[in-house]
């Protein structure tokens, strides 16, 4: 086998010649210096924090459409910050489902907005038309890839059969679901620092020209991508797509290595003089593997660790925006499977899924009061630990605004209700995103609106030109030329 | 080109004597004569000309090309006839055991004489590239490097998702960017440990290094040379085949660069160590000519005296595996980890395939105990003892539940699998046994006496220990169980999936609501509920095959204790299935599972291969697996039998050759070797 046969990548002939110092990608440097160098006010980001078993509508929707006023009992740890919060009722979805269960079904629609979902072969798959459905915080992704170290972050517990999201291609996007090897990748050889936006703002990208970096790692990259590109062309179809995984990902590893290098350097200059904000690391952070595993395990049975957890990875999602380390940020919380003894206080099931099945049936005539009852008390009991992470946002300060102000959280479940519905989600959003929303009101939709819609939304505020999502504009129950009427 | 291929087989037909049409009586390959009756009676009022019910319509059946297609018809027929579903309707006299029999046998009469003679046989079905699981990783990193070192979770690797019951399918592995990163880290944290730990205080640790470095600098050898000579042997090891100059070229530059920069030899070594441990060629396991190792056309080979009629369709090139790539299915399939010494060499001498060197590896790689992958991978999978550690069944409601009797349930289990390989027993164990594996704490929850202390051992069981096979077992008993009580439905259906390989669909979207339609009367207890429920027709259907099978295990409580009584009342344990006679308790039950002991072992065999194949069995593969059933049949089920099977199987040797974008040519010239005379 020979290097320098045809087809050789201009990196492989640069290094050939042994010229390491000229990494292709610092060229990339002047690009990649974020957007936001130049824009005078703290980013825009984009949060999800979904949860599972859907909840109990009747206890989350407001009765009066307009200003809110005393909260739904689901929402009420929620209602000191009302002010900040867009409720939106009746989106539903209306994708349909080959081959899978009832929760897979809402699961890979719930963030893609598919038409279709299914498996093959024990592979889910999400299509609109005929082509892969990408989930919402992957398309928020790609248009902000360049402005912080990481496109997005996925946090939580998403696995099995609630698989969220979505790249490009259909790929599934894992979720990271120990917190420590989130902070280890966040802050593993880099300074934990609020950045300085009304600095940064002054700042031009050009005067910060790019240190000799550690190319060490970047020729690994190199050499390894070439393997696999050479290689790449002695496969058949179906296997060449299967590598097409690992090029992608080397891809993405290269640019985040270059990405990396220009962060630093913008970084070591808000060391001295960072933003107003205080930066901590999140409390009662697990140190090792041991106690992670712990916490995972025990998270499902014990309602004090469920909590615990949850507070921990909503502090990950708070830090990561806080620091820029990502502006798309989505945590997966609860566990249809887990128990809450003590959350539940009726009767003696305490099982959430038998609940959700027993109480939270679509049809209200056929569930039973007291599981039902069961059901509302964890979604309160949710809706708790999202209230701490809002209050959270709410008191750091960007320089004038808080991150609050910045953010774009959404709050929802993969099921409308425990009997796997997919009429009329709980939504909700937090924040002011960078004073694009209008908050402190219900808004109710026509019946059927299209989840879809709100993704549109949510996504022009991130700079998309596209103007649709999902099936905003092939669903059958497409309304409001695929957007939500009055949330700005 | 379908018609011609019919056309060709017909003409084999004919042209065979032992193949003819018409032979008398016992010929099974008439339709019109033995099966068309039977569908046109029994059948096509739901699968005929106007209903075609689950897409099956057994109409247009006039030629042999018709019933040469169909393929996935026919095999769903067969299931559906031997699990006794079909005809639905238990009350149709009209249809007797021997009705069944007849379409049965003649069902495996095409696919045995018209398909074995087809392409479809040929076929080897597809050979997807794998990627290492991460348990397959692990293993290998420990045997590559000889460190005891868990790689994977130093690298924060999270267990992958099972996907259609196993975590090693091709389809199911999935790389990203993430899980890339975390190879990265881990190949640093691999290297970190087996570099910078103290050898003077770890014996392990000094042998590891002194088993990579086979070469160090001195007076005669330079620090690159050295370099050189580790590097050719280690990758070697850890591309699993052999390798040519130009890949280790790329690597030296590695070294001399981190040696020009004043790096001593350990540090450059370790330099272009790293990207081997990240290269696509460590963490997928590649065959033949993707990674250069070079396939031989099927008939330049010695094929194990199987004649090999040719083919004419370009996708069923069929390539038999080198050498090296069966060293490496082998290994992964047994071990789940890479080949040993032993194993290479036999590759790099050519002589692997060769039968009765095949067969004596099987031997010695199944005495092994690294095989004991089979059982801590295939069956925990399998049997989904994996969900024992977070089964619902609550120490609250069971005081007598805690991790040690969880720990001895899943021992119980594994124990007794692996002794079916140590032993070489029947197969058919799991069904039922006289022998299991206990502690005291375990054998106290049986109500077995004698047993006492923390190790487990083996016991012989009386019938009035109620214990016996995987049914008897705590283990299977509380994953299927709830938080409070038992779960006939989930124990039915973990009947039905892992040991019959008929998994009932999914529930409907709306399945759970246990809404009252005529209000019946208020159920006396769970069995009346749950056959309210099932009296909706649309629970009907799937509940009345899955219920009964875990009603008769009611004598079980949520983890496994037994019991004659619940709530005051005596157990109602019977049962009946569609298409069979009422049975009582589990000692019915697994009389019912001896009588579908074809079924049970030819879901054994399905589970096996796909498994060693890491991918789903199709309509190609059918008839590798009536194969090895057969032979299993032939040497008492022996659990040797089942693996030496799937190991000599024709999707486990071969390959399909996908037309790849660089050789056109190449396939031109396979074709050409492959055309028949």
């Amino acid at each position: 086998m020979n290097v320098r046969n045809a087809g050789l990548s201009r990196r492989a002939v640069l290094r050939g010649i042994g010229a390491c110092v000229a990494l292709p990608w610092m060229e990339s440097l002047a690009w990649a210096m974020p957007e936001a160098a130049v824009s005078a006010k703290p980013p825009l980001r984009m949060g999800i924090f979904t949860v599972t078993g859907g909840t109990v509508t009747e206890s989350w929707v407001p009765t009066e459409v307009g200003a809110l006023g005393k909260m739904p009992s689901v929402l009420r740890a929620l209602e000191p910050f009302k002010d900040d919060l867009l409720v939106l009722s009746n989106l539903s979805q209306s994708g349909r489902s080959d081959n899978v269960n009832a929760h897979e079904h809402c699961a890979f629609m719930h963030l893609t907005a598919a038409d279709k979902v299914g498996k093959i072969n024990g592979k889910p798959f999400t299509l609109v038309g005929n082509k892969a459905a990408e989930s919402v915080e992957q398309r928020a992704a790609r248009l902000v890839s360049e402005q912080s170290l990481f496109p997005s972050m996925e946090i939580g517990l998403a696995g099995g059969e609630q698989k969220y999201s979505y790249g490009r291609d259909g790929n599934i996007v894992p979720y990271e679901s120990d917190p420590r090897l989130v902070f280890e990748r966040m802050f593993k050889g880099r300074q934990m620092v609020a950045p300085n936006w009304k600095r940064r703002a002054g700042e031009n990208a050009a005067s910060h020209p790019a240190a000799a970096a550690n190319n060490y790692d970047a020729q690994v990259v190199d050499l390894i991508s070439d393997d696999a590109k050479k290689l790449s062309g002695k496969l058949g179809t179906s296997d060449r797509h299967k590598l097409g995984e690992y090029l992608e990902a080397v891809d993405g590893i290269q640019r985040r290595i270059a990405r990396t290098q220009a962060r630093l350097q913008l970084e070591a200059l808000d060391v001295p003089d960072p933003g107003p904000s205080h930066v901590m690391p999140p409390d009662h952070m697990p140190m090792s593997k041991k106690d992670s595993d712990a916490i995972l395990r025990m998270l499902q049975r014990n309602p004090a660790a469920h909590a615990e957890y949850i507070r921990l990875v909503a502090d990950l999602m708070v830090l990561a925006f806080q620091t820029d380390t990502t502006r798309v940020c989505t945590v997966a919380v609860g566990g249809d499977d887990a128990l809450f003894p003590g959350v539940v206080t009726v009767g003696y099931e305490n099982h959430a899924h038998t609940l959700e099945h027993q109480g939270n049936g679509s049809r209200l005539e056929d569930v039973d009061p007291v599981s039902r009852e069961g059901c509302r008390q964890i979604h309160a009991w949710y809706t708790q630990q999202f209230a701490y992470m809002v209050e959270k946002m709410r008191g750091i300060d960007e320089g004038g605004s808080t991150l609050l102000d910045n953010c774009m959280l959404l709050y929802t479940s993969y099921m409308s209700n425990g009997g796997h519905g997919k009429e009329n989600y709980p939504v909700l959003l937090a924040g002011r995103a960078g004073g694009t929303l209008k908050p402190g009101r219900h808004i109710a939709y026509q019946p059927d609106t299209p989840m879809a819609n709100l993704y549109v939304e949510m996504l022009l505020r991130m700079g998309d030109k596209a103007g649709e999502f999902g099936n905003s504009r092939s669903s059958s129950k497409a309304a409001y030329d695929g957007r939500l009427p009055g949330v700005a | 080109m379908l018609k011609f291929a019919a056309l060709a087989i017909f003409a084999i037909l004919i042209s065979c004597p032992t193949l003819r049409a018409e032979q008398g009586p016992a010929d099974p390959l008439n339709f019109q004569r033995d099966a068309w009756p039977l569908l046109q009676e029994h059948c096509s009022e739901c699968h005929g000309e106007k209903k075609k019910k689950g897409g099956i319509s057994f109409t247009g059946l006039n030629d042999l090309a018709s019933l040469l297609g169909h393929r996935d018809m026919w095999l769903k027929a067969k299931a559906e006839l031997l699990a006794g579903e079909m005809p639905p309707d238990p009350t149709d006299t009209d249809f007797k055991p021997g009705d069944r029999k007849r379409l049965l046998a003649w069902i495996n009469a095409k696919i045995e004489t018209l398909d074995r003679n087809s392409p479809v046989y040929l076929d080897p079905g597809p050979s997807p590239i794998r990627q290492l699981t991460r348990a397959e990783y692990n293993n290998t990193i420990h045997d590559l490097l000889k460190i005891d070192f868990d790689a994977a979770s130093a690298g924060g690797i999270a267990p992958e998702d099972n996907v259609e019951g196993f975590n090693n399918l091709a389809g199911g592995l999935v790389t990203d960017q993430t899980l890339l990163e975390k190879y990265f880290t881990a190949a640093d944290a691999t290297l970190a440990y087996l570099f910078d730990g103290d050898p003077r205080r770890n014996g392990k640790l000094k042998a590891a290094r002194e088993a990579l470095l086979i070469a160090t600098p001195s007076k005669e050898l330079s620090d690159h040379d050295a370099a050189r000579k580790v590097l050719e042997k280690f990758v070697r090891r850890a591309y699993r085949r052999p390798v040519d100059a130009g890949e280790i070229d790329r690597l030296m530059v590695l070294v001399d660069a981190s040696l020009k920069t004043g790096q001593n030899f350990e540090s450059a070594l370790r330099a272009a160590m790293k990207p081997v441990l990240v290269s696509p060629y460590f963490l997928y396991r590649l065959e033949d000519e993707e990674s250069g190792m070079g396939g031989s056309p099927m008939s330049s080979k010695e094929n194990h005296g199987r004649a090999e009629p040719g083919l004419s369709s370009p996708k069923s090139r069929a390539t038999m595996i080198s050498d090296h790539a069966l060293a490496v299915r082998l290994s992964y399939f047994l071990w789940s980890t890479m080949p040993d010494d032993e194993l290479f060499a036999l590759a790099d001498a050519g002589k692997l395939s060769a039968p009765a060197t095949l067969d004596a590896q099987i031997k010695r790689m199944l005495a092994d105990p690294r095989a004991h992958a089979l059982t801590d991978q295939f069956a925990v999978q399998w049997l989904m003892l994996w969900r024992l550690r977070s089964a619902l069944p609550s120490r609250d409601n069971f005081p007598a539940l805690t991790n040690s009797l969880k720990d001895a349930m899943q021992k119980e289990t594994t124990l007794f699998f692996d002794n079916l390989r140590t032993e070489d027993r029947s197969v058919l164990d799991l069904i039922d046994s006289n022998y299991t594996f206990v502690n005291e704490e375990l054998a106290k929850n049986y109500g077995i006496a004698g047993v006492s202390g923390k190790e487990m051992r083996r016991v012989s069981l009386k019938p009035e220990n109620h214990r016996g096979g995987l049914l008897g077992m705590s283990s299977i008993l509380t994953l299927t169980s709830h938080t409070d009580r038992t779960k006939p439905t989930a124990r039915g259906k973990w009947i039905l999936s892992v040991m019959l390989g008929t998994p009932p669909n999914p529930p409907p979207p709306d399945a759970g609501s246990f809404k009252d339609t005529k209000q019946q009367h208020t159920p006396r207890n769970f069995r009346e509920k749950l056959a309210q429920h099932a009296s909706n027709p649309s629970c009907a259907a799937c509940h009345k095959r899955i219920d009964p099978l875990g009603f008769a295990l009611e004598n079980y409580d949520a983890i496994g204790t037994w019991r004659e009584q619940v709530g005051g009342q005596p157990v109602d344990n019977s049962g009946k299935l569609p298409g069979t006679a009422a049975f009582v308790g589990v000692d019915g039950l697994k009389q019912v599972l001896h009588a579908k002991q074809d079924q049970v072992v030819r879901n054994m065999v399905v589970q096996m291969m796909t498994y060693a194949l890491g991918r789903q069995m199709e309509y190609e593969d059918e008839l590798a697996i009536m194969d090895i059933a057969d032979a299993m049949k032939h040497d008492d089920y022996k659990f040797s039998s089942l693996i030496r099977g799937v190991v000599m199987s024709r999707p486990f040797q071969f390959r399909r050759a996908e037309e790849s974008a660089g050789d056109e040519q190449a396939a031109g010239q396979t074709r050409g070797h492959n055309e028949r005379p």
